[in-house]
């Protein structure tokens, strides 16, 4: 019995164990499962095609494709760094791989030889009179070609039954302009309104010689006369067309046209005194701007690479359109940064889709945030964040009376011949008759 | 008399006007020699072609020349180029080698070799030194000239005559030994030449060497790449017809040493310029020889991007264009597979408008598709089909690696009934040759994605990765979700069951136990 009474114990200990632990669960769980849900990640899952872009700045380029991936679930966007001076040669290369990208953005003076080697799709319906109305006509027209693409090749606009398409979508542009220090002005004339002539240019540097020789440095004005790039606007005041009307011809460099011999005479009777007798060899960019940045300057032709370093400088200067010469409104160049979708690519809607977004006010915003690059819109009122930016309002002023330089492959003998130009009849070593058939004959000898 | 007189005094009046006003009006005419100082530019073209040649030149005073020069006349070193310096010459005067007339972008309009600082700028100017740190003109013999030496393909620099070592000394012929070093210098950075039999100073039993002090490279070439150099050796009238020379290392009998060579100065004994090209012992006829031993093309490496397409890098640019006429030609590739098989390629494409480039992309139609079962494949150049020097192979291999998938948080997720979750952020990388890159084609794996906060359970979601040649990899993101009020019921019906027999077996066991410890004690009592 005794047994039968400690067997009996231990077996009521060890179920009131178990009946113990059981008791407190459901006091404290909650089974929430008809709130639960049911996933299927992989029929769910979004469908998406993927392209590749050439961008030259991972901060724009990380902007831009998060904006535009949240706005288009369906693409992704894989970007490369790759300098846009590179992306024409690089496309060459890569062209029909698969590491070849399919949107790119590249300076227009290569849109030529891109369109030479096939690879740009061309932009057509309601996108392309959207750039065409938005961007700068210069800018679109250059972007623009007759093509045969049966033959895949450009041919002459006037082949019966030709039609100019457009190939790329001009993003940015930049050009010189008029720099001028406002405070200094305000001082010297009692207006820090600029000049709009160049005849009231010289007119105020003989007015406040004295003054500006006194308390300032001895120049009204400093041009970077070796420079063809800037001393462009001078040439085309007086009529001059590098490479005829279109900018196309080869044989037209023109540099010992009357219109180059007029600019050159008026620099060398007009110009050279009013800056004071400056060899060209003194008149370089970096002395030029260093005279700008120490506030000694009233006025020189710059670019927007220069803007940082004038703020940094805490100058007090505004930046508009060049003067007139003589009434006549001077055209500068201008760089275009365009972009544009590979005509290899496996995925054009895509690549267009992007192209269009890069295109936008909401991706020119983004471009103009990151890069600070002026967006090549003929409007610039639409960009809340341009729109207060003076100095780029500035630029953008002598951008409407700009020409993308011309892209043939002659552009590249122009430069140092019309600079040594420039240099030689400023210095008086040559005469401007001289040294605009010097010039030529550099030219063609170089061809 | 006295008329006579006056008609001397007059006449030489004239004749001295004359001679003035010839003079005057000479200067006036001969824009070229406006000062009596000149420095003379002797310039030495491995082609030898001087015609249309010029100099662009600054800095060398008021009635200096300035500008472009043209070519004076010849000498034994080469094209000569005169520069005229005035008074108020600055006290180096720059100098430009100018291909032609006219002005390109800056490289293909002059000679010399890239600032490896700058490599996309420019081809840097020269300068020749005028004046000495006092002021005064320096190097000009008493007759005002100072001749300096260029040769195609050097830096910066410029060789002076009244250096040691320059060319052209006095009363000696010069013998120009160009010489590269197979191992391009890494091993042994400083060369000299012990010399005899030249007759002149440099011979005898002393320590020191000619110096193989200029440097220079070949058209396009950053400075500091530079692989040739040179050596002149002053040849006297009565040197001996051969003369010796052993290239070794600077100033001592150091590891590095060739044999005797011999060189014939027959021809420039006492005057005249030769030169004569080696790599190391090796002996060229001339610089393009030498030039294609020191640097003869190769495939430096070859990817496979994608099934239809390999990208093949060389060592140096390949010519394939020469002005408008096309050079390249695409049977200089082939493409075999690891059984020797021929894989026909499609197209190769590679940069544009451009005289030479040193990368190229085979492209294949699908049936040639690059695959790994077929890999290695090896890729052949031969420019030159007569030439077996101009063969190179590489060995092109698919990448068999699969990508590699990164999940952006756990891949072990416990939930609760009725929780709701969303799927972690993947990515994935693939290896194109070496280098790694992303890849898109990364989604959850059809028939594995499926999840239920309504039931407990282990759940497991697959991601997929799939890259360009094909490989997969899988990365599994499990979640498991439980039951507040069953703690095993995510376990399943059979985790379940084998809990109950545990937890049976358990009781019994302490039951056992029990009526053993009841029974030994029962015994003991008895």
């Amino acid at each position: 019995m005794k047994k039968l009474l400690i067997v009996s114990l231990l077996f009521l200990f060890s179920v009131t164990l178990v009946a113990c632990n059981r008791e407190e669960e459901p006091e404290e769980c909650v089974n929430d499962a008809a709130l639960g849900q049911e996933y299927f990640f992989d029929q769910d899952q979004q469908e998406t095609v993927t392209i590749t872009v050439w961008l030259d700045n991972e901060e724009y380029a990380n902007a831009l494709i998060e904006a535009f991936e949240a706005a288009n679930p369906g693409i992704r966007v894989r970007f490369e760094e790759v300098g846009s001076v590179d992306v024409r040669q690089r496309l060459e290369l890569y062209q029909g791989s698969s590491a070849a990208a399919d949107v790119v953005v590249f300076p227009h003076d290569h849109i030529g030889a891109a369109l030479n080697s096939n690879l740009l799709h061309d932009i057509s319906g309601s996108f392309a009179d959207d750039l065409r109305e938005r961007m700068i006509l210069s800018a679109t027209e250059t972007a623009s070609a007759c093509y045969d693409f049966d033959q895949n090749s450009v041919i002459d606009c006037d082949t019966p039954g030709a039609e100019r398409s457009l190939f790329g979508a001009p993003l940015s542009g930049e050009s010189v302009a008029l720099f001028y220090n406002k405070a200094l002005l305000e001082d010297l004339t009692g207006s820090a309104e600029p000049a709009t002539s160049f005849e009231q240019i010289i007119a105020d540097f003989e007015e406040y010689k004295t003054i500006l020789e006194e308390d300032y440095g001895d120049l009204m004005i400093a041009l970077d006369v070796g420079n063809a790039y800037d001393m462009h606007f001078l040439a085309t005041a007086f009529g001059f067309q590098l490479f005829g009307e279109d900018g196309q011809n080869p044989d037209e460099a023109n540099l010992d046209s009357d219109e180059m011999i007029a600019a050159l005479t008026y620099m060398q009777d007009v110009l050279v005194p009013a800056l004071n007798g400056y060899s060209s060899g003194d008149l370089d960019g970096e002395s030029n701007r260093s005279l700008f940045e120490q506030g000694k300057l009233p006025y020189i032709i710059d670019g927007p690479w220069s803007i940082t370093r004038y703020v940094d400088a805490e100058v007090d200067f505004g930046v508009t359109g060049i003067p007139t010469i003589d009434g006549q409104q001077p055209v500068t160049f201008s760089g275009v940064q365009m972009a544009a979708v590979y005509s290899g690519t496996n995925q054009p809607a895509a690549a267009f889709r992007f192209l269009e977004f890069m295109t936008s006010d909401e991706g020119l915003d983004i471009l103009y945030a990151t890069t600070n690059r002026l967006p090549a819109l003929e409007d610039l009122s639409g960009l809340e964040a341009i729109a207060s930016d003076l100095y780029l309002q500035g630029i953008s002023e002598q951008l409407n009376y700009s020409q993308p330089m011309p892209i043939i492959r002659e552009m590249g003998f122009f430069w140092d011949n019309a600079g040594a130009m420039y240099g030689q009849v400023w210095n008086g070593t040559r005469t401007p008759k001289e040294a605009a058939e010097e010039a030529q004959a550099g030219f063609d000898g170089a061809r | 008399m006295k008329k006579f007189l006056t008609f001397l005094f007059i006449s030489a009046f004239a004749v001295v006007l004359f001679a003035t006003g010839t003079v005057l009006l000479s200067a006036e005419e001969n824009d070229e020699a406006p000062t009596d100082r000149k420095v003379v530019v002797h310039y030495h073209r491995w082609d030898g072609d001087y015609e249309g040649r010029t100099i662009w030149t600054w800095g060398n005073g008021s009635n200096g020349s300035s500008d472009s020069v043209s070519l004076s006349g010849e000498s034994s070193f080469g094209g000569t180029f005169d520069i005229y310096v005035d008074d108020d010459a600055d006290a180096e005067a720059g100098l430009i080698l100018r291909y032609g007339e006219g002005w390109g972008d800056g490289k293909n309009d002059r000679d010399g070799l890239l600032d490896p600082e700058n490599p996309d700028g420019d081809t840097p100017n020269k300068g020749i030194v005028l004046r000495d740190e006092n002021g005064d003109f320096v190097g000009f013999d008493d007759n005002g000239v100072k001749h300096v030496f260029v040769y195609e393909g050097m830096g910066s620099e410029i060789i002076y005559q009244d250096e040691m070592f320059g060319p052209m000394l006095e009363d000696h012929g010069t013998l120009t030994i160009v010489f590269y070093d197979t191992d391009d210098y890494t091993e042994t950075p400083e060369w000299d030449i012990w010399t005899w039999g030249s007759g002149a100073f440099v011979s005898g039993d002393h320590d020191m060497g000619v110096p193989l002090d200029t440097v220079l490279g070949v058209d396009g070439q950053v400075a500091d790449m530079a692989m040739f150099r040179v050596a002149h050796i002053p040849i006297a009238a009565d040197a001996d017809d051969n003369v010796g020379i052993i290239f070794r290392t600077a100033g001592a009998w150091g590891e590095v040493q060739t044999n005797d060579l011999d060189i014939d100065v027959t021809d420039i004994k006492g005057e005249g310029f030769k030169t004569v090209f080696f790599g190391l012992e090796q002996q060229f006829d001339d610089f393009a020889q030498l030039e294609a031993f020191a640097m003869p093309a190769s495939i430096e490496n070859a990817t496979a991007i994608d099934p239809q397409s390999a990208l093949v890098e060389f060592n140096k640019g390949i010519a394939v264009r020469e002005g408008e006429e096309i050079l390249f030609d695409a049977s200089w590739f082939t493409l075999e597979d690891k059984d020797g098989n021929p894989v026909a390629i499609d197209s190769i494409s590679f940069t544009q408008g451009v005289a030479s480039v040193d990368e190229f992309m085979l492209q294949f139609d699908a049936e040639n598709s690059l695959n790994s079962a077929a890999a290695p494949y090896t890729v052949t150049f031969q420019s030159d089909p007569e030439d077996e020097e101009t063969r190179t192979s590489f060995e092109i291999d698919i990448n068999t690696t699969p990508p590699t998938i990164r999940i952006m948080g756990s891949q072990s997720v416990s939930l609760l009934l009725g929780d709701s979750y969303s799927l972690a952020t993947f990515t994935a990388t693939e290896l194109i040759g070496e280098e790694s890159r992303p890849l898109y084609d990364v989604r959850v794996k059809e028939g594995f994605g499926y999840l239920s906060t309504k039931e407990a359970g282990v759940y497991e979601i697959v991601i997929e990765a799939i890259d360009t040649f094909g490989n997969v990899a899988e990365e599994t993101i499990t979640i498991t979700v439980e039951d507040p009020c069953d703690p095993e019921a995510h376990l399943g019906g059979n985790a379940r069951v084998q809990t109950v027999i545990y937890g049976a077996i358990s009781s019994v066991s302490l039951i056992l136990a029990g009526a053993f410890v009841a029974l030994r004690r029962n015994r003991g009592g008895q």
